[in-house]
């Protein structure tokens, strides 16, 4: 085979991976004192204008539940962040209601906001996420 | 080029796109009496800590509205969805 074919032949193979690999993925976790969160598969988030989906679970000693929501990056490179956990029907019953996390933070999902209960209360509580190594989250 | 060495690089080609792609997903739908969800590209759920997005629309008669939720498969093999349905500014759900 000569030089040129087999040029040819790599060229193709990365223009062909290129194209078939998704855009760069992974899984971020984030702890707030005991509670955490793993999302799978979340896009980058650095440059302004990304969005990337958050699904994953939320986890509480012993509730794990699943959690939907996005992150968006704004114009100054903060992130914003939304999730939705489907913690309704689950036990202890203190956990028995669906709660909403709204922060702002960076592009790693370090960030400040608050939660609040959808249960009609006023109000929220402060939460602080801090990025975590996905390996200290047992599967739920 | 042999033709052996042609198959080859086929082959070689085939299966490094295949390690490329994402996990195969299909569309899901359920019903629940009246009410039907129909879901877009659900990932699969059979090994424990999988988790795939659920993002589709909530049908009941004429109503329709989006919904955006979450699966989780749980360590025994179980699976735990939430779901949320965007209905608020189409008027609810009709009773």
């Amino acid at each position: 085979m000569s030089h040129r074919i087999a040029l040819c032949l790599c060229l193709s193979l990365l223009t062909l991976l290129g194209v078939g690999a998704p855009a760069a993925a992974k899984d971020v976790c984030v702890e707030d004192g005991t509670t955490s969160f793993r999302f799978k598969g979340v896009r980058s988030l650095k440059k302004p204008g990304s969005i990337s989906p958050l699904n994953g679970f939320f986890t509480n000693g012993s509730v794990h539940v699943p959690v939907t929501g996005t992150a968006f990056t704004r114009s100054d490179g903060s992130v914003a962040i939304g999730v939705y956990v489907h913690a309704g029907g689950t036990t202890p019953a203190s956990m028995d209601v669906d709660f909403v996390y709204d922060l702002v933070g960076d592009a790693s999902l370090s960030a400040t906001g608050v939660y609040r209960y959808l249960d009609g209360q006023l109000g929220g509580y402060e939460s602080i996420w801090a990025p975590i190594a996905c390996k200290m989250l047992a599967t739920p | 080029m042999t033709p052996r060495v042609r198959l080859g690089l086929v082959l070689s080609v085939l299966s490094m796109l295949g390690a490329a792609l994402p996990a195969a997903a299909k569309d899901v739908c359920v019903s629940d009496n009246a009410h039907r969800l129909r879901f877009k590209g659900v990932k699969s759920l059979k090994k424990p800590g999988s988790i795939s997005p659920l993002t589709g629309f909530f049908v009941n008669g004429d109503f329709v509205a989006p919904s955006t939720g979450t699966a989780i498969v749980r360590g025994d093999g179980s699976v735990l969805i939430g779901i949320t349905v965007h209905g608020a500014a189409l008027g609810g759900l009709p009773c």
